[in-house]
């Protein structure tokens, strides 16, 4: 651990931050946005996966339950919300 | 609220272009997921809020008007999803997020800045979840109070007094952590 890091820490140990430090503290939560955490692995891939799984699962349930044969169908059924709507009566 | 997207790569999308529905997602997951981790305070919570958000996407897109930009849209459904898994959360509880020790403090140049960056980002997560929410939204993702209070369902007074305790909250712990740290570099 550097000198400086130790400086550092010793000055907010002294002063405390609890009555000292709001402005500090409002600048770093609002700093905080600019730093974007990176999940790593395979989120974009998982994503892409669980739209996929879940949007022909739902079209399945959609196609059973209304009776509408075909992949336009059954697209037209997900974008139109048909999708939620069969959930709600249990598909 | 998060970074703009390219309106092209949203019409696209909105058009069916399902290539381009996985680039709005890799141009935007990061975002994503960290609001989702701030939000839920817990990496497997936020990971599925993060799936959760696209499939909400993916079937509204159709709808999506263009009144908001695409990016202030994704964010309010973030928001919505990673509230309802806090709700879902209370009944299936996992580990909370924890300040690992290596993250804690760093030695290059720029690590004291990092060192306490970390531990805020850990008094954050420690706060519970109704304080963490109004903490989030306002003092990180500057949202105003009336639309903090739509989002949670409370008014937008009730969304400033929950702030204020919050801050105090928040001060306190971090007190608390920093004193920790001082002791353990010290």
């Amino acid at each position: 651990v550097s000198a400086e890091t130790r400086a550092v820490f010793a000055d907010f140990g002294a002063t405390g931050v609890a009555e000292t430090t709001d402005p500090w503290l409002r600048a770093q939560l609002a700093a905080m946005r600019d730093r974007v955490i990176d999940p790593g692995g395979d989120l974009p891939r998982s994503i892409a996966d669980h739209v996929d799984r879940r949007v022909h699962d739902a079209r399945r349930r959609a196609r059973r339950l209304l009776g509408v044969a075909g992949a336009g169908g059954a697209a037209a059924l997900v974008v139109t919300g048909a999708v939620v709507r069969t959930r709600r009566a249990g598909a | 609220v998060f970074n703009p997207v390219d309106p092209v790569l949203v019409a696209a999308a909105r058009g069916g272009d399902r290539r381009a529905f996985d680039e709005l997602v890799r141009a935007t997951y990061r975002h994503v997921y960290t609001l989702a981790l701030r939000l839920t305070a817990n990496t497997e919570d936020a990971r599925d809020v993060t799936q959760e958000v696209y499939l909400r996407a993916y079937r509204g897109l159709a709808g999506f008007r263009g009144d908001a930009t695409f990016d202030t849209w994704l964010h309010r459904i973030t928001v919505n999803c990673a509230l309802s898994a806090r709700t879902r959360g209370a009944r299936h509880r996992h580990e909370p997020l924890e300040l690992q020790p290596e993250q804690a403090v760093e030695v290059d140049s720029v690590g004291e800045r990092h060192a306490l960056r970390d531990l805020l980002e850990a008094a954050v997560a420690e706060l519970p979840p109704r304080l963490r929410a109004v903490v989030v939204l306002h003092d990180i993702y500057d949202l105003p109070h009336e639309a903090i209070g739509a989002e949670l369902g409370i008014s937008a007074n009730a969304a400033k007094i929950r702030l204020h305790r919050a801050r105090r909250r928040l001060r306190v712990r971090l007190d608390e952590l920093l004193a920790s740290e001082v002791r353990r570099v010290g």
